[in-house]
């Protein structure tokens, strides 16, 4: 699969745009594949095999973990922008029904990192919820405006994390499919 | 302080149904609250007279509400009505957390709350809003309690929805209370009191006033 040209052409300007919001350093980078390699995502990505998982304290939501995703020269792309030489990169795919959602648990706190969120579903509303939303220890909240094929590339530091807001009934039996990824630093 | 005496007294007898004044009454609350499951809790229909019901929904219906939203909830609330200049609400409040009514919470649920120790918010759940499965436990807090101020139907949402739990984790919903207007539920805040408000829907105005009684 491969990213659409022009993003990788930009990846220094991406850069800048990364950290200019100092409070949570992101940017979200709109047809990040081509249009082949974004049709090819969405095929396999339906395709994984997923577990539903019903968690009231935590999370209701459908995952498939340790997803193979080869994206070609993502990890070069993804050290251009963030500054600093990727190792790994895992994926986990989500998918996100009316009722589904997550919540920020004390005992199950990520570590900081570097977040990814492709986003997979075309003809999702925003106002149905299921979207990414971190949120700062003062209660400030960072919505990520994403759509289908883009990627959105977030520095999560500490004290910041991530939950999935809930879908409500106007989700009817839509699906969004959100991929996260965490990308280990060197 | 007895339940007689209490049932007799004049912010009782003012604010409570009269179908409540009594120690039989009384006494059947207790039976039903001790024997519902998942766990313990109760719906108390007509609460308080209907023009008073009224009254108050009048007087919450001139309060300021705001935006609240995050992981667990999104809802609209007022501030605590302990700062509200409205007459019957700062009268509602000081019967919900007189001696006298006290006593009859502490008879029926067997736990000790403290008077004059209550929080007590308007909550308005307008179209999706709703609030995800917790325990309420913080400390002090005893008994919850929701004063419902509209009634809704299973197809609006807004159900009270009570778990079920294994080994301190909740497993799944055992029960569900839709609102109806002038009750009162009530229910021990404990490590297992887990429960939520199914997402409303449409037009439905899912209105309450409603918060906790607190003690050891």
């Amino acid at each position: 699969m491969e990213i659409n040209q022009t993003h990788i052409n930009a990846a220094s300007n991406a850069r800048h745009i990364f950290y200019s919001n100092k409070d949570l350093p992101s940017i979200t980078l709109k047809d990040f594949l081509d249009e082949k390699s974004y049709s090819a995502l969405a095929k396999k990505i339906k395709s994984l095999k997923y577990k539903i998982e019903s968690f009231p304290l935590t999370h209701k939501y459908a995952v498939s973990k340790d997803a193979v995703i080869m994206i070609n020269g993502l990890k070069d792309y993804l050290s251009i922008v963030v500054g600093a030489k990727i190792k790994k990169i895992t994926f986990s795919s989500y998918y996100l029904t009316q009722g589904d959602y997550s919540i920020i648990s004390q005992d199950a706190l990520e570590k900081p990192g570097i977040d990814l969120i492709f986003d997979i579903t075309p003809d999702w509303n925003d106002d149905f919820g299921g979207n990414a939303v971190f949120v700062d220890g003062s209660g400030e909240y960072y919505n990520i405006n994403s759509c289908k094929n883009s990627l959105t590339i977030v520095a999560r530091k500490k004290g910041i994390y991530r939950f999935f807001d809930y879908v409500n009934n106007y989700a009817g039996s839509k699906k969004r499919f959100i991929i996260i990824a965490n990308a280990v630093l060197s | 302080m007895d339940i007689k005496t209490a049932l007799r007294s004049k912010i009782v007898s003012s604010w409570l149904n009269k179908r409540y004044l009594s120690e039989n009454a009384i006494i059947s609350l207790k039976t039903e609250f001790m024997k519902n499951k998942p766990f313990k809790h109760l719906f108390v229909k007509d609460f308080l007279s209907d023009k008073m019901a009224q009254d108050v929904l009048f007087a919450l219906s001139k309060e300021s509400f705001s935006n609240k939203k995050s992981d667990l909830f999104k809802f609209m609330q007022t501030y605590d009505l302990i700062g509200s200049n409205r007459k019957i609400l700062s009268e509602f409040r000081k019967f919900l957390c007189s001696n006298e009514f006290i006593s009859i919470m502490s008879f029926i649920t067997g736990r000790n709350p403290k008077s004059g120790f209550l929080d007590m918010h308007g909550t308005l759940y307008q179209d999706t809003d709703y609030l995800l499965c917790h325990d309420d436990k913080l400390l002090g807090r005893n008994i919850a309690y929701i004063f419902y101020l509209s009634t809704l139907s299973k197809k609006d949402g807004g159900a009270l929805r009570l778990y079920n739990s294994k080994a301190g984790k909740p497993v799944k919903i055992s029960k569900e209370l839709s609102p109806k207007a002038n009750s009162f539920a009530f229910f021990e805040v404990l490590p297992t009191s887990f429960h939520e408000v199914e997402e409303v829907r449409g037009d439905a105005k899912r209105i309450t006033i409603n918060g906790w009684f607190h003690g050891n």
